[in-house]
């Protein structure tokens, strides 16, 4: 029989303590409150934990050594309704790619640290695709689309998105003045998109070619910006007094695969960025290696207590004042799921709404097969880096440039530069093998390949734009799967949207090509490709690696029949539950990362669970 | 052996590196090795030899000049002169060195010692005895020996197997194990758990409206979507299976065990797999025989490959793509990884490919931050270290 251990009651709970509850921890031990978080895994220590053992390629790409073991759960994915839904059964490839960040920090152990925000298209992408190309455009384009606007515009949500670069130790462009309201670092259709404030830290040093791509792009009349990033350029104390390192630029850093642990902190995490200060603050208590599993609520559907299990499979008990739901994904559903919290979201009669919206927000892989070229004379060592230190176009993404006819809507940044920093096995499988990855031939090609051409930097481009939500797309609770405890898994019905494909396939034309052909050869680029006829029709994509870099799902929304928070990521039916992550993102145009925009909606939930403290009830 | 080098900085560094390992015998040294240096003019070595109370000083002028270095070897119980010729070219980023090593030592044994026995011996812990054999052939098939670098063989790569095997790949450990187990290319309508799944195309019924998607519209509808690999035994039956599969397979179409096969032979038996050539149970698209009864099956059948599974198919339950896909992975990866595992000896993959592992830009004393190798508008190519040197702290 299982203990049960009842907690002292606090609050704030924290259900999972990643990216985002590193926020609510930081600041609302700050504002006094006592603050409890409870976590699945352990508070890793860079120094001692990851300066030896992180140049593993095969621990760490491959066994996923420091991320959650798919032995202890998974989640289940399948196309349609017709289809069984069957689990991924490993952390990784070459089978599938399904790892879930482990211990304080979460995901962010294991990313890139690619960062960008949102347009304000990116938050209205309903509303302005209706007033620019016709109210029913989008329900032609996209079959049984559920897109909606953010709750808050662009505007409004900027004040958020600076307070949580300030405090994360955003890298990229500086240029701007400062407070000047012209500040730059994201801008759509060449137009600077004004930010109150510059990102705190500059772009990382630039590679060569890196600057060859800003001097190319600038000269066509581009305006090229600092890969943003969240790995720290220089060291920094950020608003929460937390000293951060700067990189180092050591490579083992980003991957096919997936990325590799930081050694020195200097990637973003909450566990070197704000968490930190809750733990000094002594108002903030850490329940690790326990996984958070149940809510219970009273009769007035405010949640009164979590249920927890630690290593040893005792049941704590967590009560609190105001619940936090920073579990990542599928696993955030989920705790509603089976909590009976929320309305679970049925796409047969379209009600309900947690579950609803999901999209992968991210371009399958077999679709970019955009123009491409070698340019000679330019060695890359793309072993040292940390995926900084490129130049990135905003000119092709968004609504910058029009889409009548075209099918599709948004598009994607370009970026080049940024030196990936990894290990061989990237090269040769990371893709996956096939019956041509054998003998002589391809092993003199993986030479080549691995230095990168040696002397003739490789750039590409691609084909991105963002996979739209509609009805179909969902997630649920699988009937067949469970995890260690017994309780059912995630599931996925999901099958990729036209959008992406379309957009893929328009910049491999000769029509859409026509601006990264010119690019290029501004370059100076041999032996280009167009790209274009290989486009992957829709619907074939494989299947084996979705859910991890999601966008929705679980998401804010003016309307309580659509969306499960409201905009101050309260939910609707249960005022003392807040949440904040990607798959609270409503839509997104920035590719891949939704994290910056899981930890700006985090500041907003920072913000909402403070005056809730203050004045319980449905915020408006 | 241990070794005490000073300066750190010397561009035939590395030659001195490998005068201990050179020793016994004549051995030509980094022929073609191309690695960052930074430059010097002289320097100076000094190596201790295990089992001697001698040493051996090196002196070499370098780099621009073609020197000889005369290495005078004063451990007992040897009369040996070691001779190492370098030429070294003047530049200041990049050198060629060519090292010839020869030596006259007549008593050997003092410098082979119980740990360069251990360092190159290495035994297999789980492939049997069939399989050890069957699985370097494919390795070898699959990453060769050639005039242009190492092979599996030369890595390893079946021992980096063989010990994953043996560890928590092997077991599984790592992986989500929970039934029903439904292979993953069925296509054929079935019911689990009292669901039924038709497959085939979906009409959905949004609101009032029916909506027939149009996804994966001919063909090949796959009724249990998802991903691969759902299989109920564990990486160490999976791959049991999968290399009897290859013998049985092998037999069958070409007349002989995988490792007897001509090249083009072995080439062509391996991309049957992937096209999925070889006889399993789920090759008519159905449960029948699948999963838990089909691994039983194979499991019977594979103390006499050859022969095949009783009354079964070539591959059981395993669909013969998906135990290539992991065949191809894993044996790439023991040419790869880092040499801890068993595979990758000597970094002779990392050398091949110019990774330089786990030498940051100073590991060899070669000067570098790794932010100037990531801006450096050539590419600098360091000789790699492994993790076990990173930690040791040395060379």
């Amino acid at each position: 029989m299982s203990t049960v251990i009842t907690e002292p009651a606090a609050d704030v709970v924290l259900m999972g303590v990643g990216v985002v509850s590193g926020t609510i921890a930081a600041e609302l031990t700050a504002a006094g409150y006592k603050v409890a978080g409870i976590t699945r895994g352990p508070y890793w220590n860079f120094t001692t934990d990851f300066s030896t053992t992180k140049y593993d390629e095969w621990g760490i790409q491959w066994e996923r050594k420091f991320d959650v073991p798919a032995s202890w759960g998974s989640q289940s994915i399948r196309n349609n309704p017709n289809q069984m839904a069957l689990p991924s059964r490993r952390a990784t490839f070459p089978i599938q790619y399904h790892s879930f960040g482990l211990g304080v920090g979460g995901a962010a152990h294991h990313y890139g640290g690619a960062m960008g925000r949102n347009s304000p298209w990116g938050f209205a992408m309903q509303s302005t695709t209706a007033t620019r190309y016709g109210a029913t455009h989008l329900a032609t384009i996209n079959p049984f689309d559920d897109t909606e606007d953010w709750p808050m515009t662009y505007t409004e949500y900027d004040p958020y998105y600076t307070a949580w670069e300030q405090n994360f130790g955003l890298s990229g462009d500086t240029a701007g003045s400062a407070g000047s309201g012209a500040a730059v670092g994201s801008n759509m259709g060449g137009t600077p998109i004004p930010m109150s404030k510059n990102y705190p830290l500059p772009g990382h040093p630039a590679t060569p070619l890196g600057t060859a791509w800003q001097a190319a792009t600038e000269a066509l009349g581009y305006n090229p910006f600092p890969t943003t990033s969240s790995l720290a350029s220089e060291p920094y104390v950020n608003p929460y007094g937390v000293q951060i390192n700067g990189c180092v630029y050591e490579g083992w850093c980003t991957g096919g695969g997936c990325n590799f642990v930081c050694e020195t902190g200097a990637k973003g995490n909450s566990a070197f960025r704000s968490v930190p200060a809750a733990v000094k603050s002594g108002k903030f208590t850490l329940s690790l290696n326990s996984e958070v599993t149940r809510m219970d609520t009273n009769s007035a559907g405010l949640v009164t207590q979590v249920r927890y299990y630690d290593a040893a499979g005792n049941i704590h008990i967590q009560p609190g004042t105001v619940f936090f739901n920073g579990l990542h994904g599928g696993n955030q559903v989920r705790a509603m799921l089976l909590s009976g919290v929320g309305v679970p979201y049925n796409s047969t009669t379209v009600t309900g709404t947690v579950g609803r919206g999901y999209t992968n927000g991210y371009l399958p892989f077999t679709g970019t097969s955009g123009p491409s070229g070698k340019i000679p004379g330019l060695g890359l060592n793309s072993i040292a880096g940390n995926g900084g230190g490129g130049y990135t176009l905003y000119e092709y993404m968004d609504d910058g440039f029009d889409h009548t006819g075209l099918g599709f809507i948004g598009g994607s940044e370009q970026s080049a530069g940024g030196y990936s920093g990894s290990g061989p096995t990237n090269v040769s499988t990371a893709g996956g093998a096939s019956s041509g990855s054998q003998g002589s031939k391809y092993k003199q090609t993986l030479q080549n390949r691995y230095t990168t051409g040696g002397t003739a930097a490789n750039v590409g481009f691609g084909g991105m734009a963002p996979d739209l939500p509609n009805t179909m797309n969902m997630w649920d609770l699988d009937p067949h799967y469970s995890d260690i405890w017994g309780d059912p898994i995630p599931r996925i019905t999901h099958e990729w949207t036209p959008n992406p494909y379309l957009a893929a396939t328009y910049f491999a034309s000769s029509v859409g090509n026509v601006g990264f052909l010119a690019i290029l050869n501004k370059l100076g680029a041999q032996s280009i490709s167009s790209g274009g006829t290989t486009i992957v029709p829709p619907y074939t994509a494989h299947n084996d690696w979705w859910g991890h870099h999601i966008r929705g799902g679980n998401r804010v929304g003016s309307s309580s029949t659509s969306s499960t928070f409201n905009k101050w990521q309260q939910a609707w039916t249960t005022p003392n539950l807040f949440a904040a992550g990607e798959c609270n993102n409503t839509t997104g145009d920035t590719v891949p990362s939704g994290t910056h925009q899981a930890g700006m909606q985090s500041e907003v939930a920072s913000e909402g669970i403070q005056m809730y403290l203050k004045s319980p009830g449905l915020l408006s | 052996m241990t070794e005490t080098e000073k300066p750190t900085s010397d561009p035939s560094r590395r030659t001195f590196l490998k005068i201990g390992a050179a020793a016994v015998g004549g051995l030509v040294v980094g022929a073609a090795a191309v690695y960052a240096a930074k430059p010097s003019t002289t320097a100076t070595s000094t190596t201790t030899l295990p089992g001697s109370t001698g040493t051996t000083t090196v002196t070499s002028t370098a780099p621009g000049s073609t020197g000889t270095t005369t290495v005078t070897s004063t451990a007992p119980g040897s009369t040996g002169t070691t001779t190492v010729t370098s030429t070294l070219p003047a530049s200041t980023v990049t050198s060629t060195s060519t090292s010839t090593v020869t030596s006259t030592v007549t008593n050997t044994s003092q410098f082979l010692t119980a740990q360069e026995n251990l360092d190159t011996l290495t035994a297999f812990l789980s492939l049997s005895s069939t399989e050890q054999v069957e699985l370097t052939a494919i390795a070898s098939a699959i990453i060769p020996t050639d005039s242009t670098g190492p092979g599996a063989t030369t890595a390893g790569a079946v021992y980096f197997i063989d010990r994953q095997l043996k560890s928590v790949y092997g077991t599984s450990g790592l992986v989500y194990r929970s039934g029903p187990f439904v292979p993953a290319n069925s296509t054929a309508a079935f019911t689990v758990d009292g669901i039924s799944y038709p497959g085939g195309s979906v009409t959905y019924n949004a609101g009032a409206t029916p909506y027939v998607v149009k996804y994966n519209p001919t063909g090949n509808v796959r009724v249990g979507a998802g991903t691969r690999y759902q299989y109920a035994f564990d990486m160490k039956q999976f791959w049991t299976i999968g290399l009897a599969g290859i013998q049985a397979y092998s037999n069958a179409a070409y007349g002989g065990n995988f490792e007897t096969l001509s090249a083009a032979n072995q080439t062509a038996a391996l991309t049957d797999l992937w096209n999925n050539k070889p006889t399993y149970d789920g090759a008519a698209g159905t449960l029948t025989g699948g999963a838990a009864g089909g691994y039983q099956e194979v499991i019977e059948g594979v103390n006499s490959p050859a022969a095949g599974v009783p009354g079964g198919s070539q591959f059981g339950a395993v669909l013969p793509s998906d135990f290539a896909y992991e065949l191809f992975f894993m044996v790439w990866n023991g040419f790869w990884v880092d040499p801890v595992y068993g595979g990758n000896k000597g970094m002779v993959g990392w050398s091949y490919v110019g990774f330089h592992g786990v030498n940051l830009g100073n590991f060899y004393g070669e000067g570098y931050t790794s932010k100037q190798l990531m801006v450096a508008t050539t590419p600098i190519t360091l000789k790699p270290a492994s993790l076990g040197q990173y930690q040791q702290g040395s060379p």
